[in-house]
């Protein structure tokens, strides 16, 4: 699953600057360190461009998994922030067995 | 050996209540309320973090992989709609334990993930999980017209 640098750019950055990162790395700390958005918006891009495996889900989504980091991206069109971002508790086993 | 049996109808009536979490009954769930429990399982056991299984769902998190590896099987193993959705009915044999366990599973992933990320993490909407969450619900209360 390839996309654009355009496309990529648009994903993270709606992503980085929703409800993921006040869910996700603000109240959740799954990062485990505090980063700025900027900093959430990066780790996405480079999930998108440089995925260690990608796949497409029902109903127009994509997941991006970023074994170096732990994290999760998914692309859902249909979202107002376009999909969400995350750090799993079992990353490799949700690729597996996510539809 | 113990032979011994209830000899006033209140034992028995106690003997018959405590034994009702252990007996299973087939239960059946359409092809896509089937997808959204596994989905939910797999939040549960491998998205979610900080779930305490035992105490939060009710059931030890070995008995709910082995739900969930039973539910995964026969997902791989559907034919599926336009929409990727299995076409078929899922019926398989649950005790009142596991069914409580599957009902706060899909209620405990809903309000985890929220309005939010639901549809994004599970394909489903909330408005789909809350019709899963009354399915349980009627089912685990199902016992007590039968015994009136």
């Amino acid at each position: 699953m390839s996309l654009t640098d355009k496309d990529a750019q648009k994903i993270a950055h709606g992503i980085a600057f929703g409800h993921a990162y006040w869910k996700h790395v603000a109240d959740a700390a799954e990062y485990g360190s505090p980063i700025r958005q900027s900093t959430f918006e990066q780790i996405i891009l480079e999930t998108l461009h440089s995925p260690t495996k990608s796949r497409m889900l029902r109903l127009n989504r994509t997941m991006f998994w970023n074994g170096r980091e732990g994290l999760w991206v998914i692309h859902n069109p249909a979202d107002p922030d376009l999909g969400t971002a995350y750090w799993p508790a079992e990353g490799r086993h949700e690729y597996e067995n996510l539809r | 050996m113990n032979t011994r049996t209830c000899a006033k109808p209140i034992q028995a009536e106690r003997a018959k209540s405590s034994s009702a979490s252990t007996k299973a009954a087939l239960f059946t769930l359409p092809g896509p309320q089937a997808l959204l429990l596994h989905q939910s399982l797999n939040e549960l056991l491998h998205g979610i973090r900080g779930i305490h299984i035992f105490s939060q769902v009710g059931i030890n998190k070995a008995a709910l992989e082995e739900i969930f590896a039973s539910s995964n099987l026969w997902i791989r193993n559907q034919k599926t709609d336009s929409n990727g959705l299995p076409s078929t009915n899922l019926t398989r044999s649950f005790s009142v334990t596991e069914i409580r366990a599957l009902r706060n599973t899909v209620e405990l992933v809903m309000l985890d993930l929220g309005q939010e990320e639901f549809f994004t993490r599970t394909g489903f909407s909330l408005d789909e999980a809350a019709a899963l969450l009354n399915r349980f619900n009627f089912a685990l209360l199902e016992p007590l017209r039968i015994d009136r």
